[in-house]
């Protein structure tokens, strides 16, 4: 277990891209922390740079207190698995994961060692412990059977346990994780995440993940790190990362279908509010939001989730029912209201491709965004 | 986008037009010249009675001489209506033989040829050569008056083509000598004038050319640089005249009467080896060497080099840094002389005798050898033309020409048994002694007669085996090629489910069958030859009926009774040792070098590469001169570093030979370590860089990532490597055959160096089958051996990717 310090952390490449960006990141004690954000917003870069894998060429990282930007991973007592799970092809199961305790010693202290007598009982002594830990491990992962085979006579999921089993018979003081479940089928994928939350609850260890996929990030993370263009956009809890984004990138990057962002202004009406954008116009009272209300009406970006649209009811927002996916235990709809198309998300029920519908959307489950394509999120 | 596709068919289609004229063109331009000359002939066959085909070489004569022959010819033919004249001239004398044998062998011998007075032994025995007494006794009752006056020519150069059927010089007639040189020393007249000798008189003897050697020797140039007394080259036949002054000899009467062992033949090589290995400077040697041969006179840092015939004069001619002349061999207890010919001769097999005839009369016609006189390569063979101002010239070097010509009378032409291996054998255990020295005379006497008397007393020597049975052997072969080709077209016409699959089929026989014959053809046809041949005891140089059963004696013979074939197969071995894990190491180390990111690593890829990819022959001469003892770029690195710890570097191809000489061979071959390179280069690359960044995460440093990951995930190339680098390295042939032609004594005489000289030199095409046959086993074992030992070390999972 140990603690991670991320203190104005950036990467520039000698081409002069900024991978990362000033990265301020405080990782506790056997926290799950996962890195997520589109291709190419610097979560790798970061779990790399965390590794040892790649410099640092700003900031500094800090692990369990002291800095070590310029140790070696090597040095750094973190294990890691990879997207390809990168196991050692020549080599059986038992020993790719026993092949991180080998040969610690130098050199020098092994000739030593072999002209002393304890060195026998004492190389026995560690062979024995090492077979411990990796049996230990094969039984949390279920994998004792594939001890002796080889890596090419594994399946996908195999070899993704046999790669989390190498990183946890080092007991390192971080696991890193660069997004180990892209290469399975969704099936197993989710069935790894659970089995993976499992072990983070039993081991107890600081994790960081990355992962590309928003549901993966929120169904395994303590916290949520949402990263673009280098970035960090936000750090949180899922839950906080859904019900409060930050702003309207985190705010369209979690959550599926994605958020109905809508462009208009925001009004005060009598003890409430209005807001009126792109045909569409919502009252409503939100108490949060009188400090946002101006004498003029102030442009905003509303962010609606899908399934805060709700079909039915009389507020008399009309809409027309352009396109249905049934998924059985519910529905997406996507809708035509004023001059633009809005996606609800809904429970079965009887709908007319083509048909009217009435639509009610309740102001207080919104978000507010301030205007542009990166609004800060607005109230409270 | 449409447009421009269209554009590209079209533009792909107009190329593809041009490759296939190309091609067309190409084969009726080949056809077209066989056929030009085909029609030409049958156009003029009213006039046409004869074609002959002369074979000849110009080696020093170059162009010149090629010009005279030339010349020649036509006027014959325009002297001799209805008669053509095909000229060949492959180049130097060894294409010329190698383009003779296969003339020979293929039964379309040249009606004339040249030939050289040390070959007339061997190829009376294999019975190639037209006695020419009858012809000259025909012309002498005819009194035609372009009979040749062999009274008119030096008496030893046409002894030189006489032979008995034993001996040299007496019996038939067998060739007819154009030209001929006696031997000498040249010498530099600045380095003589310098060092206070007085120049050579004609009558000089071997105390004052060692004195002027030793003179010249002690001298040091401005810079410190000793002079050398004088180049003194160990040729077997140089080696004799050297014997002759002293009035001895390595055979008696004949060569089944060997005098070698004689004191008084001993005494002078021992004297010999003295000179070269007991002082310093005073002859060329180990340990003052500049370069081999007649160019070392040219360097201008030798007193005198020698023996040699007229043949450098060309060369000489081109100095300009000094003044230099000619003085015949010193004389020692008695005045001697050898001679060294060529002769026109004609071929036993001509089909046109009497033209051939009348043309060898036209070609040592005194005009002809006065044309070639002028060139200054050789003596003419006419007394009275030699004596002519064609040959006496003043204007040009050296002025010394009666030099070469008052010994001619009582020179005498070096003598060699019909088996030619007697030369070979000779050369190289006197350079033992002579060159490398690190025998003695004695010593390497007794090698010699140990080697030459298993040649002489090996069963495959003697006479008596049955003729090779090719009547029954073709037809068992015939059989199976017709059953071979009879299951092919079953195949090819077989049935099979749906008419697609039928036509697919045959479709696919069709297109392979250019492949397939061309295997039969120049494949499996060429190895089961040589798998019949290695049965067989057969003269290259002689049609295949001639050709006996040996059965096994090839292989008993070589594994059992010929030194010279385990002395090159240790050799070989010995340079494997060597070549290969010095050569896979340093490739691979340049791999690893070249797989790092850096800028500019495409052009340092592309330099360790070119190497490779540079022309053999140039770069083995190069090589030669990078290993040359004193000026050579490598001792002359080596010498500082080693000086450093009281050592001196070795005398790669001369006295170390024995140590050095196969390894520089393999140090000339880490050089081309490019192509390994390459190979481990791109198995570098396929090394997923997750692999060595999972290794670094597991806390493994740099060496220890390498070594138990990258080259486990390298193992199957490496064994590539391995394989193809053993079997490589039982192929040197180029570097040896250009770089010491596998001297001193046999040292560098590499396996298929060995193979060739069997071949090709010898003639012996069942020895040197049954030396290839040997070789595909050793390489087979060594590859099998590698194969199981490389067990368990072999990863090829990595690549099950």
């Amino acid at each position: 277990m140990a603690t991670i310090d991320l203190n104005g952390v950036g990467k520039t490449y000698p081409g002069g891209v900024q991978a990362v960006r000033g990265a301020d990141l405080r990782i506790g004690h056997g926290e799950f922390v996962v890195l997520v954000g589109p291709s190419g917003c610097g979560k790798s870069t970061l779990l790399r740079m965390i590794a040892g894998l790649e410099t640092i060429t700003a900031g500094t990282l800090a692990i369990d207190g002291s800095v070590v930007n310029d140790v070696p991973p090597q040095d750094r007592d973190i294990a890691m698995v990879f997207q390809n799970y990168a196991l050692y092809p020549h080599m059986d199961v038992r020993t790719n994961m026993a092949f991180g305790l080998l040969r610690r010693r130098k050199f020098a202290s092994r000739l030593r060692a072999l002209l002393s007598p304890a060195y026998a009982s004492g190389r026995t002594h560690e062979r024995a412990e090492i077979d411990r830990r990796v049996l230990q491990a094969a039984r949390v992962l279920g994998i004792e059977h594939l001890l002796q085979r080889k890596p090419a006579a594994l399946s996908g999921g195999q070899r993704q346990r046999v790669a989390v089993g190498r990183a946890m018979v080092r007991e390192p003081k971080v696991f890193l994780f660069d997004e180990p479940l892209s290469n399975l089928d969704a099936k197993l994928r989710v069935e790894m995440r659970a089995e993976l939350r499992m072990l983070h609850r039993r081991l107890g260890a600081t994790m960081i993940y990355v992962t590309h996929d928003q549901e993966e990030a929120m169904s395994l993370g303590d916290r949520v790190v949402v990263l673009k263009d280098g970035l960090i956009q936000q750090a949180a809890t899922p839950r906080q990362v859904y019900d409060r984004p930050a702003n309207r990138f985190v705010a369209e990057f979690v959550g599926t279908p994605t958020m109905n962002m809508v462009e208009g202004t925001l009004e005060a009406r009598g003890t409430g509010m209005v807001f009126r954008g792109q045909g569409i116009v919502i009252e409503g009272r939100v108490d949060a939001w009188r400090s946002l209300i101006e004498p003029r009406p102030r442009p905003v970006v509303l962010g609606i989730r899908p399934e805060h649209v709700q079909i039915g009811g009389g507020t008399g927002l009309q809409a027309t029912v352009e396109a249905v996916e049934h998924y059985g235990d519910r529905m997406d709809v996507q809708l035509r209201c004023g001059d633009r198309s809005v996606t609800a998300r809904c429970l079965p029920q009887p709908l007319q491709e083509g048909g009217m519908v009435n639509l009610t959307v309740d102001l207080a489950r919104t978000h507010l965004f301030e205007p542009g394509n990166a609004g800060l999120r607005l109230g409270e | 986008m449409p447009d421009g596709s269209r554009e590209g068919s079209f533009l792909s289609r107009f190329l593809r037009l041009v490759l296939l004229w190309a091609a067309i063109g190409l084969v009726i331009w080949s056809f077209g010249r066989v056929g030009l000359r085909t029609w030409r002939n049958w156009r003029d066959r009213a006039e046409i009675d004869k074609e002959l085909v002369v074979l000849h070489w110009s080696g020093e004569g170059g162009p010149e001489e090629n010009a005279i022959v030339e010349k020649s010819l036509r006027a014959f033919e325009a002297a001799h209506p209805g008669i053509r004249v095909r000229r060949l001239n492959p180049g130097d004398a060894g294409s010329f033989y190698t383009k003779l044998q296969t003339m020979l062998a293929a039964g379309d011998p040249p009606d004339l040829f040249y030939v050289g007075a040390e070959r007339v032994a061997s190829f009376v025995d294999m019975g190639l050569l037209e006695p020419l007494d009858p012809y000259l006794q025909a012309d002498a009752k005819a009194a035609a008056p372009e009979a040749i006056d062999l009274a008119g020519f030096f008496p030893s150069t046409v002894a030189a083509f006489k032979h008995d059927g034993t001996r040299m010089g007496h019996g038939t007639l067998y060739g007819v000598p154009k030209d001929f040189t006696t031997v000498g020393f040249y010498y530099n007249k600045d380095l003589f004038r310098k060092a206070g000798v007085p120049f050579p008189k004609d009558d000089w003897t071997w105390d004052q050319y060692i004195a002027a050697a030793r003179a010249i020797g002690t001298m040091k140039d401005a810079a410190g640089e000793s002079y050398v007394g004088s180049e003194f080259v160990t040729w077997p036949m140089m080696v004799r005249a050297y014997l002759r002054t002293e009035g001895a000899e390595v055979r008696g009467r004949d060569f089944d009467d060997l005098t070698i062992e004689s004191p008084a033949t001993q005494a002078a090589l021992d004297r010999l080896r003295g000179w070269r290995q007991d002082e310093t400077n005073t002859l060329t040697s180990g340990r003052s060497k500049l370069a081999s041969g007649a160019a070392a006179f040219v360097t201008g840092r030798v007193g005198m080099a020698g023996p040699f015939g007229r043949w450098v004069v060309p060369e000489y001619r081109r100095i300009r840094d000094f003044d230099w002349d000619y003085a015949p061999l010193p004389r020692g207890a008695r005045q001697a002389n050898v001679i060294a010919t060529v002769a026109w001769a004609m071929s036993a097999r001509s089909e046109n005798k009497p033209e051939a005839w009348q043309l060898l009369r036209w070609l040592v016609s005194p005009d002809m050898q006065a044309a070639n006189a002028r060139l200054g390569l050789a003596l003419p063979t006419i007394r009275s033309v030699a004596e002519s101002d064609a040959f006496l010239d003043a204007s040009q070097k050296p002025s010394n020409n009666r030099g070469f010509l008052d010994p001619a009378p009582t020179a005498e032409v070096v003598d060699w048994p019909s088996d030619p291996r007697f030369e070979q054998l000779l050369a190289g255990n006197l350079d033992r002694a002579l060159l490398v020295g690190d025998q003695s005379v004695a010593e390497a006497t007794r090698g010699f007669l140990a080697e030459w008397t298993a040649e002489k007393d090996s069963p495959l020597a003697k006479p008596g085996f049955p003729a090779f049975p090719w009547r029954p052997v073709t037809w068992v072969l015939s059989l199976l090629a017709a059953a071979v080709v009879v299951w092919m077209v079953r195949m090819a016409s077989a049935r099979r489910e749906g008419r697609a699959e039928t036509s697919e089929a045959r479709w696919g026989w069709l297109l392979a069958s250019p492949w397939l014959l061309g295997f039969a053809l120049f494949m499996a046809f060429p190895i089961v030859m040589s798998l019949l041949l290695s049965l067989a005891k057969w003269k290259g140089v002689s049609t295949l009926d001639t050709a006996t059963l040996v059965g096994g004696g090839n292989y008993l013979q070589l594994l059992g009774h010929d030194p010279r074939f385990m002395t090159s197969l240790k050799v070989t071995l010995y340079y494997t040792l060597i070549a290969v894990p010095g050569g896979q190491a340093l490739a691979l180390l340049a791999a690893v070098l070249m797989n790092q990111k850096i800028g500019g690593i495409h052009f340092f890829r592309a330099a360790w590469y070119l190497p490779s990819v540079l022309a053999g022959v140039g770069v083995a001469v190069l090589w030669r001169w990078i290993f040359d003892t004193d000026g050579g770029l490598m001792n002359m690195a080596l010498r500082p570093l080693l000086g450093l710890f009281g050592g001196s570097p070795p005398d790669w191809f001369g006295k170390d030979a024995a140590t050095w000489g196969a390894p520089a061979f393999a140090i000339m071959g880490f050089w081309t370590v490019g192509g390994g390179m390459m190979i481990y280069l791109a198995g570098l690359q396929a090394v997923p860089e997750e692999l060595l960044e999972a290794a670094r995460i597991d806390r493994l440093g740099a060496f220890a990532r390498f070594f138990r990951v990258t080259l486990p995930m390298l193992s199957p190339v490496i064994l590539f490597n391995l394989i193809m680098s053993i079997i490589g390295s039982f192929q040197v042939f180029t570097q040896a055959f250009v770089m010491t032609g596998g001297g001193p004594g046999d040292l560098t005489r590499f396996y298929v160096l060995n193979l060739y000289n069997q071949a090709f030199e010898f003639y012996e095409m069942g020895y040197a089958s049954a030396m290839a046959w040997i070789l595909l086993l050793i390489t087979l074992g060594l590859t099998m051996l590698t194969l199981r030992g490389s067990r368990g070390l072999v990863h090829y999972e990595g690549l099950k990717r």
